[in-house]
């Protein structure tokens, strides 16, 4: 009877803990990986988040694995791979709060891989389906980072406005911030491009030219003084009897001078007029995260 | 009673663990696909390596698809390597074969891409048994043994749709290597001796030749217009008959090379253009 009693209970205890694993599974199922995270090994916590999504039969851990591999992908770097990896949640039924965060995650990692466009497009659905979440609030700073990406200036000024104006905690600091940040990006002091091919069409007409036009006055004066000083040459050549020598050194020396200085002026056009917006664009992007300083310091 | 109740809980709890734990290295195997379905190949070859296989079956297929993860991310040699350890009875044992071969054959290791393929006991009238003739006449273009090649052609069949363009394919390759024409260093050296880039044009390089020349003739002449109006001890003419002189010289040795490059991109071209046919029908046969 003892016997039997036993065996009862061992048989009892094993499907006891198959049970209690069954029910701790969930609440664990994260540990690992959760814990490798938090280690700062994301290589392989993304593979443990993974290894859940691919093996959960929840939709809800399913998500939830997405999402917190995403982040693991976020820690690496590789935000275009976890855009693209929380794609594969968008229609996953979970409550709102959740779907929230995964719009949220998506626009951010939008922005980060460079993809501005597809970014403003996922700030667009969550402004659609998520209009009144309480944590609205935390898309305004990559919207504003979007606009200012996209070079959208005038949506720019739109935004920041309302996101000041109507903050909870807007103070003097933010909206002095956003006084300097629309004097900014007012038309007149937003970089205009230099163009390579007005920088090349000035340099055919008068050397050095086209190098003044593109900021580079220096290279300009250099350009031109070669120009010169090679044509001089060819000149001293032909006073001096030696047609052939001003033909082929001079004036090819010249033509070298002349042609490349007209490259060149392209060149630097487009180079400057590329760095200088690019030096714009992070002075307005310090203006925006102090503006969330700001708020956030209430 | 007691004792042989525990003993009977331990056999089954022995089995059931044991079963357990066969189940869970095949689970890893489907995860470790699923990774590679995703192109997610180092996380892949991360799991494969943790997989401590419990039958031969399994260790062939961590062996494939580790080889097949190493092929993707074109590390071919230990990609070779260990498709090559897939044992005979493996379903990927064909499959594994003929890309190691391809691996080797990619890496210039042609000698043991066709041991490897030799190994292969295959009826010729079956489309694997033509693939292993289609790889080999590939090998022995790669080789240059036109001898070699021409017989494997012969029995091309054209009637596998996984290959019969590229069998097309190679008959051109084989003719264009054929009517290559064998340009000599020495000739090109020869020719830009008696007129300035004219060895280059004779590598192909026309419109390097024509610059070299023009370049070669100015400075001549800019030399011979010194030497009239000055004289052969004038500073000018001797600067400029000198820099004409090292320009003539660097034209000359700059034709020998322009051959052996030529040839060298010739033959580059061409051999990427062979094991880019072989390699098409792997994939149409195996995929």
């Amino acid at each position: 009877m003892r016997s039997t009693s036993v065996f009862c209970l061992i048989c009892i205890f094993l499907c006891a803990t198959h049970s209690t694993d069954a029910a701790s599974k969930n609440d664990t199922l994260f540990q690992t990986a959760d814990s490798l995270f938090e280690a700062g090994d994301y290589f392989v916590a993304s593979i443990e988040y993974e290894r859940i999504y691919y093996f959960s039969e929840d939709p809800r851990y399913r998500f939830l694995a997405n999402l917190h591999k995403a982040r693991a992908l976020k820690q690496k770097g590789e935000f275009a791979r976890a855009r693209n990896d929380l794609q594969r949640s968008v229609t996953a039924r979970v409550e709102e709060e959740l779907r929230f965060q995964l719009f949220y995650e998506m626009a951010f990692c939008a922005y980060m891989s460079g993809d501005f466009s597809d970014a403003l497009s996922l700030i667009r659905q969550i402004h659609h389906y998520f209009g009144n979440h309480p944590d609205i609030g935390q898309i305004y700073l990559t919207q504003a980072l979007t606009y200012l990406r996209l070079e959208s200036w005038d949506e720019l000024r739109n935004h920041a406005g309302h996101w000041v104006e109507n903050h909870e905690y807007a103070n003097e600091k933010a909206k002095e911030l956003l006084k300097a940040l629309s004097a900014k990006i007012e038309t007149e002091n937003i970089p205009s491009p230099t163009e390579p091919k007005k920088a090349r069409m000035w340099s055919t007409f008068l050397p050095g030219s086209g190098h003044l036009y593109a900021g580079e006055p220096a290279w300009g004066a250099l350009n031109a003084f070669s120009q010169a000083f090679s044509l001089g040459i060819a000149g001293v050549l032909i006073w001096n009897g030696f047609y052939i020598a001003a033909g082929t050194g001079g004036l090819g020396m010249f033509q070298s001078f002349y042609f490349g200085g007209i490259r060149q002026a392209g060149e630097l056009a487009e180079r400057n007029s590329r760095s200088e917006m690019e030096q714009f664009k992070n002075n307005v992007a310090h203006l925006l995260f102090s503006i969330e300083n700001a708020l956030k310091a209430r | 009673m007691r004792l042989f109740s525990i003993l009977i809980l331990f056999c089954f709890f022995g089995l059931v663990s044991t079963d357990l734990n066969a189940g869970d290295k095949t689970k890893e195997l489907d995860f470790a696909r699923h990774l590679i379905n995703r192109n997610e190949l180092n996380e892949a070859l991360f799991v494969l390596e943790t997989i401590e296989p419990q039958s031969l079956s399994m260790q062939d297929s961590v062996f494939h698809l580790s080889g097949w993860v190493l092929y993707r991310q074109m590390k071919l040699k230990p990609s070779a390597n260990l498709l090559l350890k897939v044992s005979e009875n493996s379903p990927f044992y064909l499959k594994s074969r003929f890309f190691s071969a391809y691996n080797f054959s990619h890496i210039n290791q042609a000698q043991k891409a066709e041991e490897i393929l030799y190994g292969l006991k295959l009826d010729a009238k079956t489309m694997h048994g033509s693939m292993q003739n289609f790889q080999l006449s590939g090998l022995a273009l790669l080789n240059r043994d036109f001898d070699g090649f021409e017989k494997r052609a012969e029995k091309f069949t054209g009637s596998f749709h996984a290959f019969v363009s590229e069998e097309k394919n190679m008959h051109r390759h084989y003719e264009r290597l054929t009517n290559a024409p064998n340009r000599s260093p020495f000739v090109a050296g020869l020719l830009s001796t008696a007129i300035p880039g004219l060895g280059k044009i004779y590598a192909g390089k026309t419109a390097e030749g024509v610059v070299g020349f023009l370049y070669i003739a100015a400075m001549g002449l800019t030399a011979f217009d010194f030497y009239r109006g000055s004289g052969p001890q004038s500073a000018l003419f001797i600067s400029t008959a000198s820099i004409a002189g090292i320009f003539y010289i660097g034209n000359i040795w700059g034709s020998v090379t322009t051959v052996n490059r030529q040839n060298r991109e010739f033959n580059h071209e061409i051999n990427q253009r062979i094991l880019f046919d072989m390699h098409i029908p792997l994939r149409n046969a195996f995929n």
